[in-house]
């Protein structure tokens, strides 16, 4: 009778699986969210995948454009679910829809930095200074003292290449996790990690040239 | 680098970053991208139908430019030598005068496209 009672089990699993269809869409992942989004065209679903990426995407779009940039950030990642909203019949399932969309999220962000020609200053020193300090100092020159070291260091992240800004961004003042670094950028976390790395060497090597301790 | 140094610069630079506030989607983004959005599928929509319209603009010319060819006499009318070579220039000029703002972002869409799905960064 077990064996006979576990079929049955299985059966009724079976059945009541088939029958509820492919589910209901906050369970789907996002691949099978996309292939029911092209084949019906329904907008809620297309809500729904923005619900579900848009922070991802507006961080990536804020760490590679970086602080003070954060309303051009949101420029991006409104033209990036605008097109994905033109081009998701175009959308291939041999990769990842993350993959994509972080990939088009990247290029955006691109066109966006070379179009305003921020490349070479991505924000005045005014936007750093005006940045609050952490705690409340009750010394003056010692706060004044700890405004500048930040300054600088703040200064000489936006000087890094590309890459390894984008990276001590994310991890530093976005927050995120060296794994999530890796998929939002299409590296391996040794990359990643190897980025930081040399970012922090760099940035030692350059404050130690300039007379800057950091200690 | 030594590793004490290492985390030393690791230290400065949450420092640093520690005072700046982190960026956030502000609450007017999804009444913009409703907006955007709802732009979005009326061009759309203008696009369709605008291809539509060539299309039964293309499919009428190409019925009417048949139907003159065939009242012509097929030879020795001198006259009327001249109305099919007129007919043919309007049924293929027109339209790529209509079209040719289609063309110019069909080119641009295509290359857009070829490049988002080739990762060129």
């Amino acid at each position: 009778m077990g064996d006979g009672g576990v079929l049955i089990d299985r059966l009724i699993q079976v059945v009541t699986t088939a029958g509820r269809g492919l589910g209901s869409p906050s369970t789907l992942d996002n691949g099978s969210l996309v292939r029911e989004l092209v084949r019906s065209g329904d907008d809620d679903l297309f809500q729904l995948l923005v619900q579900r990426c848009r922070d991802r995407v507006f961080r990536l779009a804020a760490s590679m454009l970086g602080p003070g940039n954060e309303a051009e950030a949101e420029d991006v990642v409104q033209e990036v679910f605008v097109l994905v909203y033109r081009k998701i019949d175009t959308f291939h399932h041999d990769s990842d829809f993350s993959t994509w969309l972080f990939r088009i999220t990247r290029n955006r962000a691109i066109d966006r930095l070379r179009t305003a020609r921020m490349r070479h200053h991505h924000v005045g020193d005014e936007v750093l200074r005006s940045m609050p300090s952490r705690g409340k100092i009750g010394d003056p020159e010692l706060a004044a003292l700890a405004g500048e070291r930040r300054t600088a260091v703040l200064q000489h992240v936006q000087r890094l290449p590309d890459q390894q800004r984008t990276v001590v961004y994310l991890y530093y003042w976005i927050g995120s996790g060296v794994a999530d670094i890796a998929e939002l950028l299409e590296m391996n976390v040794q990359t990643v990690k190897s980025h930081l790395h040399r970012a922090r060497r760099r940035l030692a090597l350059e404050l130690e040239a300039e007379g800057s301790s950091h200690a | 680098m030594p590793d004490g140094q290492d985390e030393l610069m690791d230290r400065a630079i949450r420092d640093a970053f520690a005072a700046t506030a982190r960026p956030s989607l502000s609450p007017y983004f999804k009444r913009r991208l409703r907006v955007a959005l709802a732009d979005e599928k009326r061009r759309q929509r203008t696009a369709k139908t605008r291809m539509r319209i060539m299309q039964a603009y293309w499919v009428l010319s190409g019925l009417v430019a048949i139907s003159i060819m065939l009242t012509l006499p097929r030879s020795g009318s001198q006259g009327g030598a001249w109305l099919p070579l007129l007919v043919v220039t309007a049924v293929v000029a027109v339209p790529l005068m209509l079209v040719r703002v289609d063309l110019v972002d069909l080119i641009l869409g295509s290359a857009e496209k070829l490049r988002d799905h080739s990762g060129v960064e």
